[in-house]
């Protein structure tokens, strides 16, 4: 093993192929276990006696379904664990039809394409956690908790739910003093001010589960820095600004081209080939030296360079790794 | 440059003899403001066997983008010692990028994103040893350890010997000047450094230390001295530096009152700040480069093989690029300064250097919201090469309460 660590490299594996649609494994179902009303455990386990994907807590995978949708679910069980993925599924009725095939008509034997793991979420190194979980958000933080233990961190749990049966994990969590258990049948809302009212420097707090518990959380640890919470939302990932993205037009003001980006490639490449010379250097957005001076249309900044007022202006970018929000750009080349 | 007026003339004398370890830093930028003003943007010093500075901000940048015509080789910093020359920053393409890529990988955005609250952990706890005494060194109290620190957990030092890796690190950059003095310092700090090296080859564990132990540059495994060359490289690019724009920005901030409500009533524009104080104060005033042409800037003739400083102090404050340029202004949109160098050497590290500058000045406005600076005027000095650092920054403050338990 001579990669870098996996702390510096964890947001960015798997690769994406350029064309657009992320490579896939075929994993099969090895296992399903129902861990409370409505939720339950699905193993997969690689085809050819392979190792799963190595992954970190807060990674999730991408399960693709015979209806062609795709769905995305947490990884809860144990990363060093190398011969299975574990995710757990809570069955949504009224959602999109997602969680109810995988509930009601994935067997033990199914083959399904998984995509990922991917990481939104990862643990950062702090010397304490405050974890808070709503209901099926509580699988992220079993890993996580995990984690944190093995790296000898303070921290604590909070996780509420609709009630004692629907919640999962209780068994493994419950023994830990650690841990608070809030059913709100019996216990009414989570007491996040127990948690939050006093800030603490050294704590990052990670919270996942439905959009009215991030919200009631973000509320009560607004007089925290901003940086001490770190959420999970359950949302497409189209919304991510990683991949390969997708095609836009980009406009030469000066030198009258107009080139067309296709997913996964560059900016700077397509200005590169076209003969238009633009100084660069590390082509990951951390250096500034490809920074363009933006005339129309609304870039998607990727670089770490801008601050958050630049990027707000959008006159200016780092073609080498931000992209169009919208169909066209126009840049001063 | 035909006809001089006799102040002038003066001037160009001076500039003749400047160096960084003729001239302190406040003289070298009156110098340079003096050059521009007599139409001078291309200077010439007969120090260090001779030199021409490049002064103006679009030379200089077109200057630092052209690494053809301006090589990195042998060194960037005067006078030559007899060293080994530093990964990446005094290589020329395409052997540079082979070794660019191990610092590149080592700061990312995610690396800052992961290392902020550690960084802020550390600085608390600096913080924590002071805040009860209601004054403070804040250049030996916090600037010089936090930036040490971040660099060390960046690659893997384990937080026991931090403190002398720190030490050490510090011996061998004070004695830059001194080549047989700093070829001793270098190896004790290599003893240290290098053995974690070694323990990483036996032992691997989740590191950059133990990925720097298995990489291979250039086909082939790194040796004991190009470990040395690696980790002096980190600690000397983004130790001192740092804490010298720790320092300009903690004074820029907490000596104006109106600069600091205006950061606390809109913290979003702290990065605005940090990057206007290294506009100003560049931690380095420039580097050097060989021509390997002849060539002209400015109608001043340069033959090939000649140096070449290229000054982003002086263009930092080039009018033409900067209205009012001695003004500490949060309002000039983009601000391209070049104090991260420009080109294939750009700082690597700028990502966490901005991390670092941002982070402590949210916690000195929390923790010391009153905090002021003890000195009418900060005062610079020249230490190892052209890097440009604050004397002394002691402060006050309502002394206010630690928030972890003493260790």
């Amino acid at each position: 093993m001579s990669g870098l660590p996996s702390w510096m490299v964890e947001a960015e594996a798997p690769a994406v192929p350029a064309a657009g649609a992320e490579a896939t494994v075929e994993m099969r179902v090895a296992g399903r276990e129902v861990l409370a009303e409505g939720v339950i455990a699905l193993e997969l386990c690689p085809q050819d006696g392979a190792e799963a994907p190595a992954w970190e807590p807060g990674a999730h995978v991408d399960l693709h379904l015979p209806d062609g949708a795709i769905r995305q679910y947490s990884l809860c069980g144990d990363p060093d664990d190398r011969g299975s993925l574990r995710v757990a599924i809570l069955r949504e009725a009224e959602g999109r039809g997602g969680s109810r095939h995988l509930h009601d008509e994935t067997a033990v034997g199914d083959v399904l394409p998984v995509g990922g793991p991917r990481n939104n979420f990862p643990l950062e190194h702090s010397p304490r956690f405050a974890f808070i979980a709503g209901g099926i958000g509580v699988t992220p933080i079993v890993p996580m908790i995990a984690a944190a233990r093995a790296r000898g961190a303070d921290w604590s749990l909070l996780y509420g739910g609709r009630s004692r049966r629907s919640m999962a994990f209780l068994d493994r969590l419950e023994a830990d003093p650690r841990v608070r258990i809030m059913p709100e049948d019996e216990m009414g809302l989570l007491d996040l001010a127990s948690v939050l009212a006093e800030v603490d420097p050294q704590t990052a707090i990670y919270c996942c589960g439905p959009e009215p518990l991030l919200h009631a959380v973000e509320a009560a640890c607004a007089h925290w820095h901003e940086d001490a919470l770190h959420v999970e939302r359950f949302k497409a990932r189209d919304d991510l600004p990683t991949g390969p993205g997708t095609a836009f037009t980009v406009v030469l003001d000066k030198s009258g081209i107009e080139l067309e980006i296709a997913p996964g490639q560059t900016i700077l490449q397509a200005v590169s080939e076209a003969g238009v010379p633009v100084p660069s250097s590390c082509e990951e957005g951390t250096c500034g030296t490809c920074e363009t001076v933006v005339l129309e249309g609304e870039p998607e900044h990727r670089d770490s360079v801008l601050t958050p007022a630049d990027r707000a202006r959008n006159d200016c970018m780092m073609i080498c790794c931000s992209r169009c929000r919208g169909e066209r750009l126009v840049l001063d080349l | 440059m035909a006809d001089h007026e006799p102040a002038t003339r003066d001037v160009e004398e001076e500039l003749r003899q400047l160096s960084c370890y003729t001239t302190p830093p406040e003289r070298t930028l009156e110098l340079f403001e003096a050059a521009r003003a007599a139409g001078c943007p291309v200077a010439h010093s007969d120090e260090h066997e001779g030199f021409h500075l490049l002064l103006g901000y679009d030379d200089v940048k077109k200057g630092m983008a052209d690494h053809g015509l301006y090589s990195s080789k042998p060194q960037v910093l005067r006078p030559m010692l007899p060293r080994k020359p530093i990964p990446a920053l005094e290589m020329d393409p395409p052997q540079h990028k082979e070794w660019r890529a191990l610092f590149n990988q080592a700061v990312t955005a995610r690396t800052s994103e992961v290392l902020e609250p550690v960084v802020r952990a550390d600085i608390n706890r600096h913080i924590d040893a002071f805040i009860e005494a209601g004054s403070a060194e804040l250049l030996s109290d916090l600037c010089e350890p936090v930036p040490a620190e971040a660099i060390c957990h960046l690659v893997g030092i384990d937080e026991d010997l931090v403190p002398t890796v720190r030490e050490l690190a510090i011996r061998m950059f004070e004695a830059m000047g001194e080549p047989e003095e700093f070829g001793r310092r270098q190896a004790e700090f290599g003893e240290v450094t290098v053995g974690e090296v070694h323990k990483r080859k036996s032992e691997p564990r989740d590191d950059y230390l133990t990925y720097l132990a298995n990489v291979e540059v250039e086909g082939r495994e790194l040796d004991d001295d190009d470990y040395v060359v690696l980790l002096a490289a980190f600690l000397g690019a983004g130790h001192h530096s740092t804490t010298s724009a720790m320092s300009s920005l903690i004074y820029e901030v907490f000596s104006t009152d109106e600069l600091r409500e205006r950061l606390v009533a809109s913290p979003d524009l702290i990065p605005t700040a940090a990057e206007e104080a290294l506009r100003l104060h560049p931690p380095f005033y420039g580097f050097f480069r060989r021509t390997t042409a002849d060539t002209v800037v400015e109608r001043v003739e340069i033959p090939a093989g000649h140096d070449v400083y290229m000054g982003w102090a002086a263009a930092n404050r080039d009018p033409e690029a900067f209205p009012e340029p001695t003004e500490f202004s949060l309002d000039r949109g983009r601000n391209r300064h070049l104090s991260f160098g420009f080109g294939v050497h750009t700082c690597p590290g700028a990502p966490l250097a901005r991390m670092e500058l941002r982070v402590i000045v949210e916690e000195l406005l929390r923790r010391t919201p009153d905090l002021r600076p003890a000195i009418e005027e900060p005062r610079y000095e020249f230490g190892g090469g052209d890097y440009a650092h604050m004397v002394e920054l002691p402060v006050t403050f309502t002394p206010g309460a630690r928030e972890a338990s003493p260790a």
